[in-house]
C-alpha cells in the first residue's frame, strides 16, 4: 500500500516535471509545477500517515493555503505578461535576462 | 443490487456521466452526448423511485444508510462518508432526479445548436452529482462539499455564455457576482457550523459533524442548551440559507442569474439548487424548533422577501426576470413556513414549487426559442395560437402558482397561510397577512405575465414557431404534476369531511423525519388535537377569493383597460421608478460595499507609493550620503586590492552570463540537471549500504 502510495507520487512528480520542462505555455508550465507540487505533499501526507503523526496534515493544510495565493500569484503574472505581450510563448519571453 | 450500492449509484452515475461527456464529450457526437447526459439522471431517478418504494412505501418506513468509508481521521477527529436517506431526504431525490430528468431532456432540444453541447450537459450531471450529495450526505462536511459544489455547478452555468458578442461580458459578471454573493452567505454558514461544533463538543464531549448524532445530543440534552447561543447558531446557518436561496439581504444573485441558459434557470434557480436552504432549515429543524427568536427572524425574513419580491415583479419586463423574482418570493413563501414551524409545509411547497416554476420557466424557455431570442413581453403577445402548446401548459402553471384549488399550488400555499395563522408564536398573524397581501400580488403578475406574452396581437416581428417534441414532452410531464401535484397533500380538514379519511399523506409520511408536533418550546401546543376546520375553511375560501381579486385586476388592465398601467406608472413616477428599478438595491451595493473596498484599496496604494515607498527611499538616500566619505577611502585602499580580483571574476562573470539567457526552459533544465548531479555526487559520496538501510527503512527496497 504504501509502496504504491510512493510510486504514484513519483509518477506525479515524474508527470509534472516533464509538463514543465517540454511545454512552452506559461499556463500549463504553471499547472506542471502544481502537480509536482501536490506530489511532494502527498508524500508529505503519506509520511504523516505511517508515522501516525497529524503534524504532517496540518502542515498540509496551511502549506495548500500558501500554495493557493502562489497560484494567484503565477496566473497574475500569467495575466501582466499576456497584456504585455499577447501571447503566452515563453520560448519567445526573454525578459529576465539583463 | 444492494441498498448501499443503490445509495453510491444514486449520485456516481450522474458523476460518471459528468466525466464522460467532460473528457469524450467532443468526439462521440452530441446524440450520444445527450444519451448519456439524459440516460444517466433518469437512471438516479429510477433508482430513487426503487428506493422509495421498497425501504419507504412498503416495510418499516425507517431511514436507510449506506455503507461508511472513512473519510477524514486525525486523531480524535473523524468524518465518514456516509449517505443516508430519510424521508425527508427520498422527498428531496425524487424532486432532484425526477425534475432534473424532465430538464435534461428539455435541454436536448433547448441547446441543439450550441456549439458547447458537451459541456453543458456535463456540467449540469455534476450538479445533479452535487445536489444528491448535498441531499444525502449524511455529515455536515459531506452536504458543505454539496453545497460548495452547486454553487460551483451554478457559477459555470450561469456564465455559460462567457463569448457572447453582446452580452458575454455581463453573463460571466453574472456568474462572478452569483459566486462572491453566495461566498458571504457560506462564510454566514460555516461560523455557524463552527461554533455548533465546538459547542456540542466542549459542553457535551460530542465532537462529531455527524447530523444524527447532533439530534441526539441535543433531544437527550434538551434542558442543558445554551439557547441563547444556539439561537445565533441558527441565525449564523439561516444566513447561509439566504445566500443559497436568494433572500434579503443576499438575494441580489438570482435575478441577474438569469443569464444562464433557460433550462439552467429552470433546473438551478427555480427547482433545487436554490432551496438548499429551505433543505437546510428543515433539516436542522430540531435545533430551530428550540430558539423563538431564531425563528421569528426567518419567518420575518421570509414574509419580507416574499413581498418585497413580488412587488418588483410587479414593474419587470423580461419574462425571465419576472419569473425569477416569482422564484425569490415563493423561496419567501417556504422560509415564512419555517419561521412559523410549518417545516413539511415549506418542504411541501418546495416539491410544488419545483414542479409549476419549472414548468414555467421551461415554458419562458419555449417562447424565447420559438420567438428567436426574444425575452421581452412587451414585443409578445398573441403567442396563444401559434404556441398552442406551450399556452396551454405554461397556463396551467401560472393558475397554480396563482393558487386556484384544486392545482398543487393552492394546497401548498394555503398549508403554509393556515399554519401562520394558527402558529402561536407572536409574528404569525403579521406574517399571515403579509403572506396573504403576496398571494395577492402573486396572482396578479403572474395573470400579467400571461395576458401580455399569450393574449391580444403579436408585437414582434419574428416568424414564430412551436418547439420540438423534446421540449414538449417536458413541459406537459411538469404541467400534470403542477395540477395533481398537490393532492397527496390536501388538508386533513378537507379529506375529513368530504371523504372522512385523513388526506394529507405528504404530511403524515414526512412526519418520520420532521416531528408534527413538538413536545416542548415555542411550538408545542397545548391542544393540538383540536380541529379548527371551520377557521381553516374560512382562511381556504379568503385565499381562493384573493387570488380571483389578483386575476381579475390582472385581467381588467392588461386585457379590458390597456391604457391604465401606463397612466399608474406616469401618475406615481418616483414610486414606480423605484420599484421598477428594483428599489436601487444593486446601486445601494454598489456605492456601500463595492466601491468603498475600491477606494480603500486605492489609498492603500497611494499609503504603499508614498510611506512606504518614501522611508526606504530615506534610509536608501541617507546611506548613499554617508557612503561617499566611506568611498574615498574605499576607492584609494580597498579598491586597489578588490580590483585584481574583480578583473578575475569579471572574466568569469563573462563566462558565466551566457548562462542567463532569459530562456526560463534553460533555468528550469539547468535546475533538473543539477539536482539529479547533486544527488549523483551525494549517492556516490555516501557509503552504498548505508543508503540500501535508509531505503530498506523506507520500505522501498
Amino acid at each position: 500500500m504504501i509502496n504504491t502510495v510512493y510510486l504514484i507520487t513519483a509518477v506525479l512528480f515524474s508527470i509534472g516535471l516533464y509538463g514543465a520542462i517540454s511545454r512552452k505555455n506559461f499556463l500549463i508550465i504553471l499547472m506542471s509545477l502544481e502537480i509536482m507540487f501536490n506530489a511532494s505533499l502527498l508524500l508529505l501526507l503519506t509520511a504523516s500517515s505511517i508515522y501516525n503523526n497529524p503534524d504532517g496534515i496540518s502542515f498540509f493544510f496551511i502549506i495548500i493555503a500558501v500554495a493557493a495565493c502562489e497560484v494567484a500569484l503565477g496566473l497574475s503574472i500569467a495575466i501582466a505578461i499576456f497584456r504585455k505581450e499577447r501571447h503566452l510563448d515563453i520560448s519567445k519571453i526573454k525578459q529576465m535576462t539583463n | 443490487m444492494g441498498t448501499n450500492n443503490m445509495l453510491f449509484a444514486v449520485i456516481l452515475l450522474p458523476f460518471a456521466g459528468f466525466l464522460f461527456n467532460l473528457l469524450a464529450g467532443s468526439f462521440v457526437g452530441k446524440k450520444l452526448v445527450s444519451l448519456v447526459g439524459c440516460g444517466v439522471v433518469i437512471i438516479s431517478f429510477i433508482l430513487s423511485a426503487q428506493i422509495f418504494m421498497s425501504s419507504f412505501l412498503q416495510g418499516a418506513s425507517t431511514a436507510v444508510q449506506s455503507n461508511s468509508i472513512r473519510w477524514i481521521d486525525v486523531l480524535d477527529f473523524n468524518v465518514d462518508i456516509t449517505l443516508y436517506v430519510d424521508h425527508l431526504t427520498i422527498v428531496m431525490m425524487l424532486v432532484v432526479t425526477g425534475v432534473g430528468s424532465l430538464i435534461h431532456i428539455y435541454s436536448v432540444g433547448y441547446m441543439h445548436d450550441d456549439k458547447r453541447f458537451n459541456r453543458y450537459f456535463s456540467y449540469i450531471n455534476l450538479f445533479t452529482s452535487f445536489m444528491l450529495l448535498l441531499i444525502m450526505g449524511k455529515s455536515l462536511l459531506l452536504m458543505f462539499v454539496g453545497w460548495e459544489g452547486v454553487g460551483l455547478c451554478s457559477y459555470l452555468l450561469i456564465g455559460f455564455w462567457f463569448d457572447d458578442k453582446e452580452k458575454g461580458i455581463s453573463n460571466s459578471l453574472a456568474g462572478m457576482k452569483a459566486f462572491i454573493v453566495n461566498r458571504v452567505g457560506d462564510l454566514s454558514f460555516t461560523i455557524g457550523l463552527m461554533i455548533l461544533f465546538t459547542y456540542l463538543g466542549e459542553k457535551f464531549n460530542v465532537w462529531t459533524l455527524d447530523i444524527l448524532k447532533i439530534k441526539d445530543v441535543v433531544a437527550t440534552n434538551e434542558t442543558a442548551l445554551n439557547i441563547p447561543l444556539l439561537t445565533a447558531v441558527c441565525i449564523l446557518l439561516f444566513g447561509g440559507a439566504c445566500g443559497k436561496s436568494a433572500q434579503i439581504p443576499l438575494y441580489v444573485w438570482l435575478p441577474d442569474a438569469m443569464a444562464g441558459p433557460t433550462p439552467v434557470s429552470a433546473l438551478i434557480h427555480a427547482a433545487t439548487m436554490v432551496t438548499a436552504g429551505v433543505y437546510m432549515v428543515a433539516r436542522f429543524n430540531f435545533i430551530f424548533a428550540l430558539c423563538p427568536t431564531a425563528l421569528a427572524v426567518v419567518a420575518l425574513v421570509g414574509a419580507t422577501t416574499a413581498l418585497f419580491a413580488a412587488t418588483i415583479g410587479m414593474t419587470q419586463f423580461d419574462i425571465k426576470k419576472v419569473l425569477a423574482y416569482s422564484t425569490v418570493s415563493q423561496l419567501g413563501y417556504m422560509f415564512l413556513a419555517c419561521g412559523v414551524g410549518a417545516f413539511i409545509a415549506a418542504i411541501f411547497h418546495l416539491v410544488t414549487h419545483a414542479f409549476f416554476k419549472a414548468c414555467l420557466f421551461l415554458g419562458s424557455g419555449s417562447v424565447i426559442h420559438g420567438t428567436g431570442g426574444e425575452q421581452d413581453i412587451r414585443h409578445m403577445g398573441g403567442l396563444r395560437k401559434k404556441m398552442p402548446i406551450t399556452f396551454i401548459t405554461f397556463a396551467i402553471a401560472t393558475i397554480a402558482i396563482a393558487g386556484i384549488p384544486p392545482l398543487a399550488g393552492f394546497f401548498s400555499k394555503d398549508e403554509i397561510l393556515w399554519k401562520a395563522f394558527s402558529s402561536n408564536l407572536a409574528v404569525g398573524k403579521l406574517v399571515w397577512i403579509i403572506g396573504l397581501i403576496t398571494a395577492f400580488i402573486t396572482a396578479f403578475y403572474m395573470f400579467r405575465l400571461l395576458f401580455l406574452t399569450f393574449f391580444g396581437d403579436y408585437r414582434g416581428h419574428h416568424h414564430v414557431h412551436e418547439s420540438p417534441f423534446t421540449m414538449v414532452f417536458a413541459l406537459i410531464v411538469l404541467a400534470t404534476l403542477s395540477v395533481i401535484g398537490g393532492w397527496v397533500g390536501i388538508p386533513d380538514a378537507l379529506g375529513e369531511k368530504v371523504i372522512h379519511t385523513q388526506t394529507n399523506k405528504f404530511e403524515h409520511f414526512l412526519d418520520k423525519s420532521i416531528p408534527h408536533e413538538a413536545k416542548s418550546g415555542p411550538l408545542h401546543k397545548e391542544n393540538s388535537h383540536e380541529h379548527h376546520s371551520s377557521a381553516e375553511f374560512i382562511l381556504m375560501g379568503v385565499s381562493i377569493l384573493v387570488a380571483l381579486s389578483g386575476i381579475f385586476l390582472a385581467y381588467y388592465l392588461y386585457m379590458k383597460k390597456k391604457e391604465i398601467p401606463a397612466k399608474i406608472a406616469s401618475s406615481f413616477p418616483e414610486l414606480y421608478n423605484t420599484i421598477y428599478n428594483k428599489y436601487f438595491v444593486d446601486e445601494a451595493y454598489s456605492s456601500a460595499i463595492v466601491q468603498p473596498l475600491i477606494a480603500s484599496s486605492v489609498q492603500t496604494c497611494r499609503f504603499d507609493n508614498t510611506a512606504v515607498d518614501g522611508s526606504v527611499n530615506t534610509i536608501a538616500y541617507s546611506t548613499g550620503n554617508s557612503s561617499k566619505y566611506v568611498g574615498v577611502f574605499d576607492n584609494n585602499a580597498v579598491d586597489a586590492a578588490v580590483n585584481g580580483v574583480a578583473n578575475e571574476v569579471y572574466s568569469t562573470g563573462g563566462q558565466l552570463r551566457l548562462l542567463q539567457s532569459g530562456n526560463i526552459k534553460m533555468y528550469l533544465s539547468i535546475a533538473v540537471v543539477s539536482s539529479i548531479l547533486i544527488m549523483a555526487v551525494l549517492w556516490s559520496i555516501l557509503e552504498w549500504k548505508q543508503v540500501k538501510d535508509f531505503l530498506v527503512s523506507l520500505g522501498l527496497l
